[in-house]
């Protein structure tokens, strides 16, 4: 077993650093550059003074040179500075982290409020008219697309009821009334969709659950349908839940990145749309490490479950 | 927003370890399709949506009343911007005069070509990687597997900005870019399930028969790779319409002039919401029955191709 | 193999069922002409409505100005720090010698830009490349460590430009100054590389150095960390990505024309907005207070629901203008008819009606005001000449002529920005090309890739679809010698123009002492109509809206996100206004 874990995690390392290399690269052929960014529109500047500003950015440096003092850093926690702001990356990260993972966990909340019930009932009665009408609702989530559900909401809430989230992130110690006020409907946009993908996940597990012999013995024994669902079926169904659930919450602490952009939300999606744009290369590279160290950290857990549940993976 | 579906549908813990049940016996299409019928009418009807938008993409010549690029004009010569829906324009006109009517059945088969074309290419090449990893494994499996993994860990935005900055925007580098979204994905399904088809004995007995490397893949891991496959093929279908209409709204959609319903979506119609609703209206429908459609159908193939999950 | 098949199988299949030449595969039923167009409002009523209901000049303020209130705005600042980058919003902490008093003269009402004396209070010239700058007494940068209060001297300018003239954004104005004396305390002289007699323009507004202490730039952080500055608000909380917060400079030396101390209100909040249906839902809901709008459509639908919202709607000067600029290096562009031809293909009504509605006003090589028209009566066709008339016949024989019979293929760049339809522009314009026989590929550039291009840093290899290059004011100098004199690189003359005959006439102009230089101006208008060095077409005019309860005064500043940055200083708020606090940001 700890072979196993042990090459996993130096997978998981090679991947991070194969990301912090394609990354560093990547952004270096889009065309433009932060320098032309920072700029007024009515800015007249000339070549050498761009040349003079990209100089003082590092940016002139040997491609090599430029990766090696980034990774050294990066590698020790110092994700260097951002070409725009000239404030630490890391720091710039964990504002809005506190968002992210704000706004992340309240979506995951709504989405096992509605895809729980729904994807049990759908299991329990399947291909009867309560299932097709909760699948058909759930899959509708999934449908809308979510910046265009955004947009709508936004525009019409004002229209309607004139009022819109509060702009200006508190958190949830500092001010409930006022976290929960502005997250609650692009928790509710995001958990839509997830709610879609994670009733599917608990309706097919459930299912497969549900034709096990033991649960036929369960019923056999005597014991009431509900007592055999919930006694025994849920418990099994939920492994696999519960990690597509893991995996979700890395994509959403990902960000979901048109919502934040359209609610005026600070998480870390928006944050690395606007570096793109921005073409700000220290705060996209941190960004997207940061991504990568949580996708590889999930995926490290998940499969490590799996290798928990199932020994015959561990020797392989 | 892109990568949810892909780890959660194609990897509900039966199929990837499994699908290992011999597929449906299918006594012919028509078999097939009262199968379907009866079994899973959600499916029939998601089907018969497919089929019917496949119909007005290749009839769009005939059905679109207009010319989709045309700016009509009124009789000072100006176009007839954003008219709301009438008997001449049924589904009223854009900012630019078109008639949004023939825009969209014209847009079925832009969104028709993007989503097939896309996840033909992606599945292609996820399943051709997943095959070669997951058969012959060893340093190339490693190495396509670390691939796979640095894809999957760049942010689908990212990797979008980035081809379209040096590429350029076009519909053929959309459909890429959607193609490099699915294939890791694609991939890891169908190593997986490779993986495990080798643990079958029979597997073992082909090898010991002497069959070659080619034959075992044809014979016997591609008829279990199919069903899983096809189920992640179909809902990718719908995703990357949506894609593209994401896409559009962040500015690297399909250029214009070619309507595609994505960019109708999150164009003209966000930009004119309060104004102009029906030009979101309708291709917001479009989109979501269309992608609905895929959904169920996935749906209803997934049921009927794993056994476990069929009714009893 | 089976991936390369599929592509070609797909790319074939592409190129059959996605490309449809116009007109030919789909059946045609012309458009009924006696439609009745059923548009969501009538626009030329709509426009009637708007010239009557809001006049040139906006209301009178019901009382005194009220001191109190959190202004709200939106904005856009990556940084607060002067020496990396420059944004008008900057103009809150941050002042330059002088500036300009409204962003552009309104015709009609103000015919001369007026200049507001901030921390210069006389200039003398003592000869064209020598000139002397008084700066007013008593001024206080912001009483804050490691500055604390201490008073703006000369010493300060001259250190400030020293600092400063390298910077991109300031090189090309610090550039005409060759050597900074200070003569005492509050006077400094500022010697030339070249004679300008009219150099007092160089020192206004944004694209000139701004005063900075040297405490705080040598401070550990640098300005970023100690935004210290003489201007009218301190940067209390600066969070990006979501906005900042500014509170009032208690010592601030502005006063307005009672002798009341500027600014009003207590502080301002800059909201960082990134999408135009986040700013609509804003305003509606009372959380912005004056924003500018873009398009007759917003302000429409805006109108039905804040139906006591006040409109200042004034005609450009020049900013938001829509065109077409060429690489003029190659042909056929290098060519001066090819250009007429394609500047009379563009039916211009068009052009208006599709981008606002009709609302708006022809444009020409550059502003209007600059080459004397005052009018907007003179805003006309007649003004422009054959060249910007739309006339097919004649750009096809032009076109003939220039040795293109049968047209020739263009590709025309362009992108998405904020404030901007270019989606709409650029299919209109390759209609009308194509109808004289150009064939127009439309390549749609990621926005910051267009931006580095429409800046002149990367090369565009045929067409680019952009905005005018601008100037921060009223100044000739930036909209219109920077930009057309050869001397110029192309990060600044965009295009690449080198034209003798124009460079002569603009170098008489710069040492035109004064009483000449309409006439030269003119003068060269008629020039460059006549050249059409770039394809310009009409310019929507300015919707800047306040709510109710503000009152911005005729400063109207406001037509771009965070130029309202301007108005900051002499807005005030009734007491209808919504009570806000402005302890953080976040409230």
């Amino acid at each position: 077993m700890r072979t196993y874990i042990a090459r996993r995690v130096l997978h998981g390392l090679l991947v991070l650093w194969l990301v912090s290399l394609v990354i560093f690269s990547l952004v270096r052929i889009l065309p433009g550059d932060a320098v032309i960014m920072q700029l007024d529109q009515a800015a007249a500047p000339t070549p050498e003074t761009l040349t003079r500003a990209r100089q003082e950015l590092g940016l002139e440096r040997p491609f090599l040179a430029q990766y090696r003092t980034w990774i050294t850093g990066a590698v020790q926690g110092d994700l260097g500075r951002s070409l725009i702001t000239r404030r630490p990356v890391t720091q710039e990260l964990l504002k809005r982290i506190n968002l992210t993972s704000h706004l992340a966990v309240m979506s995951l909340i709504v989405a096992m409020l509605i895809a729980l019930p729904i994807g049990i009932l759908s299991a329990v009665r399947q291909d009867t008219t309560s299932d097709y009408v909760g699948r058909f609702f759930a899959i509708l989530g999934l449908s809308l697309p979510d910046f265009w559900l955004a947009t709508v909401v936004i525009t019409f809430l004002a229209i309607w009821v004139q009022w819109i989230p509060p702009i200006g992130f508190a958190p949830l110690w500092e001010d409930p009334a006022r976290c929960l006020s502005q997250l609650f409907i692009p928790a509710l946009i995001i958990g839509a969709r997830l709610a879609a993908v994670s009733m599917r996940m608990t309706r097919s597990s459930l299912l497969e659950v549900l034709r096990q012999d033991y649960i036929r013995t369960a019923r056999a024994k005597g014991t009431r349908e509900r007592a055999v669902i919930v006694r025994h079926a849920l418990k099994n169904a939920f492994i696999p839940v519960v990690t597509v659930i893991g995996q979700q919450f890395s994509v959403l602490l990902g960000g979901t990145v048109i919502v934040e952009f359209i609610f005026l939300q600070p998480g870390v999606g928006s944050l690395m749309l606007d570096a793109v744009l921005l073409r700000d290369y220290t705060l996209i590279q941190g960004a997207v490490l940061f991504f990568a160290v949580v996708i590889v950290v999930t995926n490290l857990l998940v499969d490590l479950s799996y290798a928990w549940l199932d020994p015959r993976i561990r020797y392989r | 927003m892109i990568r949810e579906s892909v780890t959660a549908d194609a990897a509900p813990a039966g199929v990837s370890h499994g699908g290992l049940a011999a597929p449906v016996a299918l006594r012919g299409l028509w078999g097939a399709v009262w199968l379907l019928v009866r079994r899973k009418p959600l499916g029939a009807v998601s089907a018969a949506i497919i089929l019917g938008l496949v119909a007005v993409a290749i009839l769009a010549p005939v059905l679109a009343p207009r010319d989709p690029y045309q700016f009509n004009l009124n009789e000072r010569g100006l176009p007839i911007r954003m008219q709301a829906p009438t008997a001449t324009f049924p589904l009223g006109t854009d900012p630019l005069g078109r008639d949004v009517l023939s825009r969209i059945v014209y847009g079925a088969r832009v969104s028709l070509i993007v989503g097939l074309a896309s996840v033909i290419i992606g599945t292609l090449l996820g399943t051709v990687l997943g095959l070669v990893s997951g058969y012959w494994e060893g340093k190339l499996d490693q190495v396509i597997q670390r691939g796979v993994d640095t894809t999957m860990a760049i942010p689908g935005i990212v990797l979008a900005l980035a081809v379209m900055s040096v590429l350029g925007q076009s519909l053929t580098n959309i459909i890429l870019v959607i193609a490099l979204v699915i294939a890791p994905g694609a991939s890891r399904v169908v190593r997986g399930t490779v993986l495990a088809v080798k643990q079958q004995t029979f597997v073992d007995a082909a090898q010991a028969l002497g069959a070659s490397p080619g034959r075992i893949v044809v014979r016997h891991v591609l008829p279990n790779v199919f069903a899983p496959i096809l189920v992640i093929a179909t809902v990718w279908l719908g995703n990357a319409i949506v894609i593209e209409a994401a896409l559009s709204f962040l500015g690297l959609g399909t250029p214009p002039p070619t309507p595609t319903w994505g960019a109708m979506l999150s164009g003209e119609g966000r930009r004119n919401l309060e104004t102009a609703p029906y030009l979101a209206i309708f291709p917001g429908v479009a989109i979501s029955v269309v992608v609905l459609a895929f959904n169920m159908l996935g749906d209803a193939l997934r049921d009927l191709l794993d056994p476990r999950l069929r009714s009893r | 193999m089976k991936t390369a098949l599929s592509s070609l199988t797909c790319n074939i299949a592409l190129i059959v069922l996605a490309w449809d030449p116009t007109g030919a595969a789909a059946q045609e039923k012309p458009a009924t002409p006696g439609d009745a167009p059923g548009f969501a409002y009538a626009a030329p009523a709509f426009i009637k409505e708007l010239d009557t209901r809001y006049p040139a000049q906006p209301p009178v303020p019901p009382s005194r100005p009220r001191y109190g209130g959190v202004l709200q705005f939106p904005a856009t600042v990556r940084a607060f720090d002067p020496t990396v980058g420059y944004r008008p919003e900057l103009a809150l902490v941050w002042d330059t010698l002088t500036e300009w008093e409204a962003t552009w003269y309104f015709p009609e009402v103000q015919r001369t830009p007026v200049i507001r004396k901030t921390l210069a209070t006389s200039w003398e010239m003592v000869n064209p490349s020598t000139w002397i700058f008084k700066l007013r007494q008593g001024v206080k940068f912001h009483n804050r460590p490691p500055v604390n209060g201490r008073e703006m001297t000369a010493e300060d300018v001259k250190y400030s430009y020293e600092l400063l003239k390298d910077k991109a954004q300031y090189s090309t104005r610090a550039a005409l100054v060759k050597a900074i004396q200070v003569v005492d305390k509050y006077t400094v002289k500022f010697e030339l590389s070249m004679p300008d007699p009219k150099f007092y323009l160089n020192v206004v507004d944004s694209l000139s150095p701004v005063i900075v202490p040297r405490e705080a730039v040598e401070a550990p952080g640098g300005l970023a960390e100690n935004p210290i500055g003489t201007g009218a608000f301190m940067l209390k909380e600066f969070a990006p990505g979501e906005g900042a917060l500014l509170v009032r400079n208690p010592d601030y030396y502005l006063k307005d024309k009672d002798g009341r101390q500027l600014p009003y209100v207590d502080a301002v909040r800059l909201l960082f907005t990134k999408d135009p249906a986040t700013d609509t839902a804003l305003f509606r809901t009372r959380q912005l207070d004056v924003m500018r709008v873009s398009t007759l459509d917003v302000l429409y639908a805006l109108m039905k629901t804040v139906p006591d919202m006040q409109l200042y709607r004034v005609p450009s000067f020049g900013w938001g203008d829509y065109g077409v600029s060429m690489a003029l290096d190659k042909a056929p562009y290098s060519d001066v008819r090819v250009r007429q031809a394609l500047s009379m293909a563009v039916n211009r009504e068009v052009v208006a009606e599709v981008i606002n509605r009709g609302d708006a006003a022809l444009y020409g090589p550059f502003p209007w005001a600059l080459a004397g028209y005052t009018k907007r009566a003179d805003y006309t066709y007649a003004s422009l000449g054959p060249n910007y008339e739309y006339n097919v016949k004649k750009a096809k024989e032009l076109l003939a002529a220039a040795g293109y019979p049968k047209g020739f293929d263009m590709e025309l760049e362009w992108a998405e920005f904020q404030g901007w339809t270019f989606n709409e522009f650029v299919q209109l314009v390759a209609r009308f090309f194509g109808d004289v026989g150009v064939r127009v590929k439309l390549k749609q550039l990621e926005t910051s890739t267009w931006l580095a291009k429409a800046a002149g840093v990367q090369p565009f290899p045929h067409t680019l679809a952009a905005f005018s290059p601008i100037g921060a004011g009223p100044s000739f100098m930036d909209w219109v010698y920077l930009r057309y004199h050869s001397s110029f690189p192309r990060t600044i003359n965009r295009e690449g123009i080198s034209d003798p005959k124009l460079d002569d006439l603009l170098t008489t102009w710069r040492l035109d002492p004064g009483e000449k230089r309409p006439a030269i101006q003119r003068a060269i208008w008629d020039h460059l109509r006549k050249n059409v060095y770039r394809i310009t077409t009409i310019v929507p005019p300015h919707y800047r809206i306040t709510q109710a309860y503000v009152h911005a005064g005729a400063n109207p500043y406001c037509w771009f996100p965070g130029y309202c940055s301007y108005e900051a200083k002499t807005a005030w708020m009734t007491e209808k206004a919504p009570s806000r606090k402005f302890e953080k940001f976040a409230q």
